[in-house]
Order: structure tokens, then sequence, then C-alpha cells
């Protein structure tokens, strides 16, 4: 059966490119010492090489300290990817653990997530983040994984307790449970499994809100530190001369923009492929 | 006959709007070792409520369940770990009660693995042997419930609840979403069953017609309350209950 939405997927040509984007995305982020032409924070020579338009040396052209963009944001994609997969692994498992909490233990258990559910998301997730760093200081990187992803469970723990609750009142499940299946057997073995395909579209939207997220705030100088390189402070460094050198904004832009869109183009192909599973055989 | 099963004023209610709804009124009942005890009553008469009660698979409120002595109501841990072993179930949409994500052969083995009844390799000969039982072959064992017709799906079900090796089934209603030919199949094996494993049965049906040939006694509920309990051949002979009138009167009689 899942066979059958995989291959569906992969039919698809929006999804086939997403899944291309993003893929050559993480090899490039996996590969960055050996691909990257220069070091990521070298300054050879802050004067002559300062701003440098696109060239053959420099494909990116290089920023105010003369670094080179390209390796820059090849090291960035490191950085950016590997805390934006952190944070979405984070979320969606801390959100799968908490939904699936409140749908099986219910009672009280299931009043205290859902009210911390339907509070938490009237507030602003980028507020949220930005008051914690603030309060706590400059983060190191696992800090910020920590921060992202503890703040972006909410809509995947809502949709795992609806799915559990629903689910749980089906008689596949009360005949597990006619067999003397345990709690944990019954979530790990039926639930679960029924909610992978929900799980997959919550991971591919959470890596899309992560991604600009880690972004917005090294940009606003919160995040990621120099000379460690992201893809929001590489921008950040470009600001001030967006009129007279474009490349140091339009590539690191460019990067969020391309594994964004094919993250959430990811997550509505899935959507597709799951709902046309549901109604095939 | 002793009885396997003994119902003591059983009361199942469900929290609605404004208080409870009590789906099953004070039942009590009594099922004898190795009988098809069938009962019958409109939709929303507590037929389905009661097979669960028993089961433990939703809460009594009051009242008491004994099987072969043991206080069903009050069992916990092991115990009842133990009684999910004796006594088991089959649903009426077997669409509905396999999980669509296993294969057979692993749906059949859930309870073998639960309860540890057999190493891996004799759990793989176990779940062979009682598809072929239920009529079906050993290869079926990889393929996914979607595969099947109705009635196969059924024959799983059934192959799932023998696996632990159960002495009493509540069958919900389980032959009333086949269609006639194949609902006579599946009785026929349930009889046969029955016959080879010395099983007792609580038949649970909407109509009289299903139970005429399986059931050694009918008992017909109506809104949460046994009315009527008599060996099959007397109610359906001389039927005392207004329930009872009634549901003889739906079964559809061919004029020769």
């Amino acid at each position: 059966m899942a066979a059958n939405a995989w291959r569906q997927l992969l039919d698809d040509r929006g999804a086939r490119a997403a899944i291309g984007v993003l893929g050559a995305a993480v090899l490039a982020a996996a590969f960055a010492p050996w691909i990257a032409p220069y070091d990521p924070t070298l300054q050879p020579d802050p004067v002559a090489l300062r701003l440098v338009a696109p060239s053959w040396q420099h494909p990116f052209g290089t920023d105010p300290f003369s670094r080179d963009v390209l390796s820059r944001v090849l090291h960035g994609a490191r950085v950016s990817l590997g805390v934006a997969t952190g944070a979405m692994l984070l979320s969606v498992t801390l959100g799968a653990a908490l939904g699936a909490l409140a749908a099986v233990v219910g009672g009280w258990v299931d009043g205290v997530v859902s009210g911390l559910v339907d509070v938490l998301i009237a507030m602003p997730r980028l507020l949220i983040v930005i008051a914690l760093v603030a309060t706590f200081g400059t983060l190191s990187p696992w800090w910020l994984i920590a921060l992202i992803g503890g703040s972006g469970w909410l809509t995947t723990a809502r949709i795992v307790r609806a799915e559990f609750r629903d689910h749980l009142q089906r008689e596949y499940v009360l005949a597990a449970r006619a067999l003397g299946a345990s709690r944990w057997r019954i979530i790990w073995h039926h639930l679960l499994p029924a909610v992978a395909p929900q799980l997959a579209v919550a991971a591919a939207l959470a890596l899309a809100a992560v991604i600009p997220l880690e972004a917005a705030l090294s940009f606003v100088g919160l995040g990621i530190q120099p000379p460690l390189p992201s893809w929001g402070n590489i921008l950040l460094d470009g600001t001030d001369y967006l009129t007279s050198a474009w490349w140091l904004v339009v590539f690191p832009v460019a990067a969020v923009s391309l594994t964004v869109g094919s993250a959430l183009v990811l997550a509505d192909r899935l959507r597709v492929a799951i709902a046309g599973e549901e109604h095939g055989p | 006959m002793s009885a396997l099963l003994e119902i003591r004023d059983l009361v199942v209610e469900y929290a609605s709007r404004g208080g409870h709804t009590r789906a099953v009124d004070a039942v009590s009942l009594d099922v004898m070792h190795g009988e098809t005890l069938a009962l019958v009553g409109e939709s929303g008469s507590g037929k389905t409520s009661l097979g669960r009660a028993i089961l433990r698979l939703v809460p009594a409120a009051s009242g008491s369940v004994r099987f072969d002595g043991e206080d069903v109501l009050a069992l916990g841990g092991d115990a009842l770990r133990h009684f999910r072993r004796r006594a088991q179930v089959v649903f009426q949409d077997p669409k509905a009660s396999l999980d669509p994500r296993m294969c057979v052969g692993d749906v059949v083995r859930e309870g073998i693995d639960i309860h540890a009844l057999a190493t891996r390799q004799e759990a793989n000969r176990r779940v062979q042997r009682l598809l072929e039982e239920v009529g079906l072959s050993a290869a079926d064992a990889g393929r996914f419930p979607h595969e099947f017709s109705g009635g196969e799906r059924q024959r799983i079900a059934i192959a799932r609840a023998l696996a632990v090796e159960p002495e009493f089934l509540v069958l919900d209603e389980a032959v009333s979403a086949l269609d006639v030919l194949v609902r006579r199949q599946v009785l026929d094996l349930l009889g046969a069953l029955q016959a080879a494993r010395g099983l007792t049965y609580l038949f649970i049906a909407h109509d009289l017609a299903v139970v005429e040939r399986i059931a050694t006694r009918v008992a017909v509920m109506q809104q949460g309350r046994v009315v009527e309990c008599a060996p099959t051949a007397a109610l359906f002979a001389t039927p005392a209950s207004g329930a009872a009138q009634a549901l003889l009167a739906a079964i559809p009689r061919i004029p020769w």
C-alpha cells in the first residue's frame, strides 16, 4: 500500500524536482569541505578582493571581508540545514509523543497538553524564540535546535492527537485490545504506522518552517554567530551593500527559497499521494 | 450443563449530554459451556455494548460478569491478559477490524506474539495451520487484507481470534455484513470450528433469520434489557415478548 503512494509521488514531476533540490542541498551540505573552492572564513585580501563581482575565480563573488561567497553558502548549508533538520526532527518527535500521550492517556493529561497547544499556538513562534534568545544571550547551534524545535511541536501534536483518537475507536484497535495488546504495542504496531503518512507531511512542513526561522534569527544577529556561516548571517553581511553588491543577497536568499519551496512542494505532493492511497484499493 | 459465563445485573452507561445513557440496563444471562447463545435485537438495543463489556473493552457501571467462576470485571494485569486469551471477539466489519497496514500473517500472529505462545518458527507454522483451518491457504500470509473479499477477510478475523486458543467467542454481527451465500459458508465454518474446538459462542445479530440454524438458545434485547430468553425452537414457535414477535415477523418467508 505504502508502495503505491511512493510510486505516485515519484511519478509526479514537481515531487521529483523537489526531492532533487533537497537531495542536492543535503549533498552540498554534507560535502561542503570538499566541494567549496575556498576556506569559508579565509580573508585573503580585504583590500584587493573586497566585494568582487561573480567571476570564474569567485562564481558567487566575494563579501566585504574578501571571503568567497560560494564557499560560505556551501558551508552555510551545513549549518542552516543541520540546524533545520535537527529542529524539524525534534519538533515532529516531540509533537508526535505529546499528541500520542494526550490521546492514549486522556483525562487531565489530555487537558494539559491540549490547553498548552491552544495557548501557545496563538503566539507567533518567531517572537517566542526571539524572546528566549534575548533572555539567554547568544546561543550555540545545539541550543538553537532545542529552541526552534521545542517551539514547533504544536501542529504535529494536534494532528497526532486527533488521528490517534479516531483510530483508537476503530475495530482493529479494539481487536488488538481484546487480544491483550498493551498500550505500547498498540501505539507502535498500529497507531504510529497509521499516522506515518501524516507525520511525513508534518515533517516536510516543519522543515519549510524552520529554515526561514533560523535564517531570520541569524539575520537579526541572534542565531548563528560569525565567523560560522549560515544562510541568515551571510545575508546580514550583505544588507549594507544591497545596491552595490547584489550577489551577497541573491545567493543566500536563493538557497533559502529553493529549499523551503521544495519542502512545501514535497509536503503538498505527499498529501495528494496519501489521499490517493486512501481512496485507492 | 454448567455456565461458562454468568452475567448478573450488568449495567453499561455512556456519558451523554446532561448525564448518562444506559446502553445495557441490568442484564442477567448465562452462557452454557459449548452452546451458542444468540443475542438478538434491533439496532441500539445494547447487544454490542453488552458483548464489549463482557470482554472488558468498555467499562461496566455495575453488576458482575463471571467467566468460569472468575470475576471478570475485577481482573487486572496478568489475570486480565490470561482472560483475553480465553475470550475472543470477531467484529462485524472485517474491513474495519483488520489493520490495513499489516499483512495477514502478522494480523493472525499478533495474539501469538502478545502471549508468547510460540517461537518465531513455530509461530509461522501455527499461522499457516490457522489460515488453512479457516479455509484460506498458507500462502495468503504474505498478502494484505485489501486483497481479499469480505468473506475471506472475516475468515482472517476468525483465524486471528483462534490464534490464542480461546474457549469463548463473541461474534459481534460477524456475518451481518456478508451476502447470503458467503454468510452461509462462514456460518458453516463457525459450526465446524465449534464442534472441533469445543467453543462457546455469544452470537450477536440484529435479525432472527441468521440465528435459527446456529443458536442453541436465543436472548432478545430491547432498549438495554433482555426481554426474553428461550431455546431456539421454542422462541420461534411461541415468541412471548413483543420484541421477539416483531423480529420474527421481519423474517422474509418465501411463500411456496
